[in-house]
């Protein structure tokens, strides 16, 4: 277990602790902490960006159900990917299920607002706004001075820690935390406006 | 909202920051919307990044779960048994200080002084208080059983002079092994004629209601 895993786990263990004896504040942060990892882990088996945030708004739920039988026999974050898998496995079934089952009579299930049956998976509004959101973060990307370019890419692609990218880089670790917030900073002030006001889910 | 939050936030993504900092950070960000939106943004950047589907939550996420969760019971799981009191203490005070306690107790501890002749091994066997009971009691059942108009005057002689008294009673018949109290007339008899050489002899025949004696059961 290398030392990020570490910490990552001692927080977790924090947070799961708080929870059982009652603290509700403490799971919202674990949502916090995690709820980019398992909607981007749901969105791979669901394929739908809005169902992907509903699974894992079940997945979640599930989870703090579960709870309580959490003894810490594996990691916090290996035990809530299992439930966010199995929940998204079950939603696929079902929507295998309902979509075998259900003769979609489109005059009346357009009345019914939101009916599952009836969502695209991916609009093509939302398609274009999520291809012009990556345009924009690509182009930033490239104005960044070569650095911070550099940070960035060996800690995003690479998965690389900081301590690996100061030796890859010859500098000091507070050196990378500074280049890569500042890319970060960099690509969010272009991106900003367009998370602002487009459809980009 | 500042640099050196902004800079936290995106340590805080990269699993770059101790668990206190961490902890912090989270308490902060349910607090204030702009620090867990920022994480949302750096997120997403990520994710373009790295050409996973792209997917911003506008915090609408956290929102809809955090509801659900108090809908939810609390979990309040069975609390810890409580430390015993000796665990307490060991916890509270510092292992010097309870050294030194000790250490103090040894030298101040009252011990008592050699008895010549006594085998102070006897002390220390564990049957030794066993022991000074059953003679405490040996010596308080002595003292109830001895008879008024017998007195012992010295207690150490009070096992001799039981003895004796277990002896003479039996030499006479008076005594049985299981002692029961006279009838009532006769123990009046025996307290008067302890007293005042007197008996009454409640209306026998032939004699009168009192009579004086002198030499009835003289050695009792």
């Amino acid at each position: 277990m290398n030392n990020q895993s570490r910490i990552s786990e001692e927080l977790d263990e924090e947070l799961v602790s708080r929870v059982q004896r009652g603290d509700k504040k403490a799971f919202d942060m674990l949502v916090i902490k995690y709820q980019h990892k398992i909607i981007q882990l749901v969105n791979r088996y669901v394929k739908d960006p809005h169902e992907a945030q509903d699974v894992a708004q079940e997945a979640f739920i599930k989870a703090y159900r579960a709870l309580n039988n959490f003894r810490g026999d594996s990691a916090f974050y290996t035990w809530l990917y299992r439930i966010a898998i199995n929940t998204a496995k079950n939603y696929l079934q079902a929507r295998a299920r309902r979509n075998r089952n259900f003769e979609v009579d489109i005059q009346d299930a357009e009345k019914v607002e939101n009916a599952p049956q009836l969502h695209d998976l991916s609009s093509p509004d939302s398609q274009l706004a999520n291809e012009q959101i990556i345009e924009t973060i690509k182009e930033a990307i490239s104005l960044l001075p070569e650095e911070m370019r550099t940070a960035i890419m060996l800690r995003e692609f690479e998965g690389m820690s900081y301590e690996e990218i100061a030796e890859a880089m010859n500098c000091p670790i507070g050196t990378v935390r500074s280049r890569i917030f500042r890319a970060r900073e960099a690509i969010d002030e272009k991106l900003t406006p367009l998370l602002t006001h487009g459809d980009f889910r | 909202m500042n640099n050196n939050l902004k800079q936290q936030v995106s340590e805080f993504l990269d699993d770059e920051m101790d668990s206190p900092a961490a902890l912090r950070l989270l308490t902060a960000a349910l607090e204030d919307s702009q620090i867990a939106m920022t994480l949302n943004r750096y997120a997403t950047i990520r994710q373009a990044i790295k050409n996973d589907g792209l997917i911003f939550d506008d915090g609408s996420f956290l929102t809809k779960v955090s509801a659900q969760i108090q809908r939810e019971p609390a979990y309040l799981l069975p609390r810890r048994k409580p430390p015993a009191l000796k665990e307490t203490l060991n916890k509270l005070i510092p292992f010097r200080v309870r050294q030194a306690h000790h250490e103090r107790n040894q030298l101040l501890a009252v011990r008592p002084e050699p008895v010549e002749g006594l085998n102070q091994s006897f002390l220390n066997d564990r049957r030794y208080p066993l022991l000074a009971l059953a003679a405490s009691i040996a010596i308080v059942a002595v003292l109830g059983t001895q008879s008024p108009d017998k007195p012992a005057t010295d207690l150490s002689n009070t096992g001799l002079a039981v003895a004796e008294l277990a002896s003479d009673r039996t030499k006479t018949g008076l005594e049985t092994t299981k002692p029961e109290l006279a009838p009532l007339n006769e123990r009046i008899n025996d307290y008067l004629q302890a007293h005042n050489n007197g008996v009454y002899t409640s209306g026998g025949p032939n004699l009168q209601p009192s009579v004086k004696v002198t030499a009835y059961s003289n050695n009792r």
